[in-house]
């Protein structure tokens, strides 16, 4: 098929139509920005201010309100009639420089050369659009394809249809991972050159990277679902045994909770977490507390079928604790209570009862995820002070 | 109403004179007004369509500038080309032959104010293979000032014309891409086509775009040179016609790597393509890619199975769930023959052809007497 040439009204329509995409882009961008400030920190001005301060551009000036005081390029636009330098020129020149140094590879300094040139603020679209352009090309070769997608815009506001700004354009999206939107600019440039082949290549690759972006999101959800199924599931056979988890006390009716889990949160040294294993067995990280000398022993793994004792007899059987002077603390001869922190009453716990009893307790509360235990030496002279604390 | 040959001379006379747009306004209004409302029966439509002076007048006053008439007229053809003769007769008669193409034109107008009504003209007029097929040919000489290109791409933009919403533009390209002249266009392996049309076939708004851009895909799947590069990376299309059909069902691990990674990870709440039409047109889609060998290989490979296993179990219309089975079963089933291995090239002999059909209808029946009594006991 022949390819017929663009007659005037329909490059017209394409830029028209290439403007207000750019505006929607630009307007929805913003939004967007607003809605998540201070994210992203490289430039710290917002796309709203820029453009509002490209409003009184002397290039987009249709015409002068003189009942305000004069925007001060109009000002220097005036006086420079006067004066020998003509912005126009000027621009002209930094980019004959710019372009200089980019060609010798001077990314830096050709950057400051476009700047100079765009502050001169000269009432040429085109040439401004140039100086974006070019300076959006230093900045993608240092790598700083932000700024690169800002000079891409803002060239693209001056000239709506400059291609190259729109091809890098969507190759700094690409670069910087927002596929989508490097596929908006794709298509633009298409508009432009339907059979421009380093785009059709970026198309396809943005298109599998939002994708690969959109199938990673859902399995990341996927996930984050599994785990709170399960999370539920933990929490459901805790509350079905009876065991009464602090801060937990009143849904009892409820259903799901997330508060609560946090709940089960530890804060034990090891982050060991209650679990559910394959046979729907609980296993808990518990504290034993030894008042006597402050101090404590931690179970990481206490399945709640195991008794006390049994844990009692592994511990104390051989080498006795550094801190046990007396030597006193043996299995036989431990006493086991728990505290009830809000009648700050003790219980007291049969060594031979199974950690499952002793949780389901009317009046046990498990805090902060892990359940404790104060043990104590029969017939001691601590235990009777410590008992008559309590009131006990 | 009926209408004697009296009045008819009598409405020619009287009213005919005032359907241009140069006539006095409000005469006018009362005039289009007036065919308008005889629109709304067949005797009426076909009155209007007889002899060679009303349709060109009610035409003419399509681009006049008095909104209210110009609306009137659109509406007047909208009624009338929902009469295939009538469609065909506007088409062929020289004076008319090239009223589709020139809204066609319009309807890509951003500023359109009657784009959604002349859409509706056009899907009408190009629903007749015929009609398309001319359409088609104006579309494609030279410097026409429609290309399909421009059609697909204002297609694909949600909210291209403010004061319409242009779903029925997907119909017309449905409707366009049955003539394979259209369709290699909308392939053209150089440009980004077809591809922005991928994304459509979730497009949740409208079942009317959704389904014409389904319809033109599977216009498209009929072009079998074309299968591999559909189904290449560089347009990818088995995701987009599969996708519509996944539910949220859990997969195994093993099978879920396997799909195309737009079917990976489904949300348990992902709904299915609520027209079993589109459901179907979908498969039939599939089903003409698993024509050659390579398309077959490939799309068993990429484990589409699993999606129409899910999708069998839960299908309830009886006419989609039959060509959910036998897509199922071309995907499980050996490969055929080494010299059978083109399905679209294989000649079946007719007595097969109509113990085939035989058996669809069979198991047609069987669907739809499940689909009516669904709390009845499993038969034995």
């Amino acid at each position: 098929m022949s390819k017929p040439k663009m007659s005037d009204e329909e490059r017209k329509q394409l830029i028209e139509r290439l403007a207000a995409d750019l505006e929607d882009f630009v307007a929805e961008r913003s939004i967007a920005a607003r809605n998540k400030k201070a994210t992203e920190p490289e430039d710290n001005r917002t796309i709203d201010e820029i453009v509002e301060e490209l409003k009184s551009h002397p290039a987009f000036m249709t015409d002068i309100d003189w009942s305000k005081p004069l925007p001060p390029e109009i000002e220097g636009l005036m006086q420079l009639k006067y004066e020998c330098e003509n912005p126009t020129a000027r621009a002209g020149s930094y980019r004959e420089d710019g372009n200089e140094q980019f060609k010798l590879k001077k990314y830096k300094i050709a950057i400051d050369n476009y700047t100079e040139g765009i502050k001169s603020r000269c009432p040429d679209a085109e040439l401004n659009a140039v100086l974006y352009a070019n300076r959006a090309a230093a900045q993608f070769h240092l790598g700083n394809y932000r700024s690169s997608f800002n000079d891409c815009i803002f060239a693209r506001k001056f000239q709506p249809d400059h291609f190259k700004a729109i091809v890098r354009g969507a190759h700094c999206c690409f670069k910087m991972g927002k596929f989508a939107d490097a596929i908006r600019w794709c298509d633009a440039a298409l508009m432009v050159d339907p059979e421009h082949s380093e785009i059709l290549e970026l198309r396809v690759k943005a298109d599998k990277g939002q994708r690969a972006k959109e199938r990673d999101e859902r399995k990341q959800a996927a996930l984050e679902r599994k785990e709170q199924e399960e999370d539920k599931k933990l929490l459901d056979t805790i509350i079905g045994r009876g065991i009464k988890v602090a801060s937990m006390k009143v849904p009892k009716q409820a259903k799901f909770d997330p508060l609560l889990l946090t709940a089960l949160e530890s804060h034990n040294p090891t982050g060991a977490k209650v679990h559910l294993d394959q046979q729907g067995t609980l296993h808990w990280p518990v504290i034993f507390f030894y008042p006597e000398y402050t101090e404590t022993d931690f179970i990481n793994d206490f399945n709640e079928q195991h008794c006390f004792y049994d844990h009692l007899v592994h511990m104390f059987s051989q080498e006795p604790p550094a801190w046990d002077v007396d030597h006193k603390y043996k299995a036989d001869d431990l006493e086991i209570y728990f505290e009830n922190n809000d009648e700050e009453k003790l219980y007291k716990v049969d060594p031979e009862t199974s950690l499952l009893q002793a949780l389901k307790h009317k009046k046990y509360l498990v805090y902060a995820g892990t359940p404790g235990f104060i043990l104590c030496v029969k017939g001691s002279k601590f235990r009777e002070e410590f008992l008559s604390r309590y009131k006990y | 109403m009926t209408l004697d040959q009296q009045t008819k001379q009598h409405l020619e006379k009287e009213l005919l004179p005032f359907l241009t747009p140069s006539a006095r306004a409000d005469v006018k209004s009362i005039a289009i007004r007036y065919f308008l409302e005889m629109t709304g029966s067949k005797e009426g439509r076909e009155f209007i369509a007889e002899g060679n002076s009303f349709l060109p007048a009610i035409v003419s006053l399509t681009s006049d500038s008095q909104h209210d008439a110009a609306k009137d007229a659109f509406l007047t053809l909208i009624n009338l080309t929902s009469e295939d003769t009538i469609s065909w007769k506007l088409m062929h008669k020289e004076d008319t032959s090239t009223f589709g193409l020139d809204i066609l034109h319009k309807i890509l107008k951003s500023d359109f104010v009657f784009a959604d009504e002349a859409a509706s003209i056009v899907s009408n007029i190009t629903r007749l293979p015929s009609c398309a097929k001319l359409l088609a040919d104006q579309i494609l000489t030279e410097n026409s000032k429609v290309t399909m290109e421009k059609i697909v791409n204002v297609l694909c933009q949600v909210n291209y014309n403010k004061n319409a919403n242009l779903h029925y533009l997907g119909l017309i390209l449905s409707n366009l891409t049955q003539v394979p002249a259209i369709r290699k266009i909308i392939m053209d392996k150089d440009r980004c086509i077809v591809q922005k049309l991928l994304p459509f076939t979730e497009f949740t708004e409208s079942t009317t775009r959704r389904g014409g851009i389904i319809g033109t895909l599977k216009n498209c799947c009929f072009e079998y040179d074309y299968h591999s590069w559909l189904l290449s990376d560089d347009v990818d299309i088995l995701s987009k016609l599969l996708l519509p059909l996944a539910g949220g069902e859990e997969l195994d691990e093993d099978e879920m790597e396997k799909l195309p990674i737009d079917l990976q990870y489904l949300p348990p709440d992902k709904k299915r393509e609520s027209d079993p039409d589109l459901r179907a047109m979908l498969m039939e889609s599939i089903m003409q890619l698993c024509a050659t060998k390579q398309g077959r290989l490939y799309i068993k490979q990429k484990n589409a199975y699993v999606i129409l296993r899910e999708l069998h179990k839960w299908e309830k219309d009886p006419k989609a769930k039959l060509v959910c089975q036998k897509l199922c079963e071309l995907l499980i089933s050996d490969e055929p023959d080494e010299r059978m291995e083109d399905l679209h090239k294989v000649d079946v002999p007719v007595h097969l052809q109509e113990k085939f059909e035989k058996l669809d209808l069979d198991l047609l029946k069987d669907f739809t007497e499940e689909e009516e009594k669904p709390s009845s006991a499993p038969s034995q």
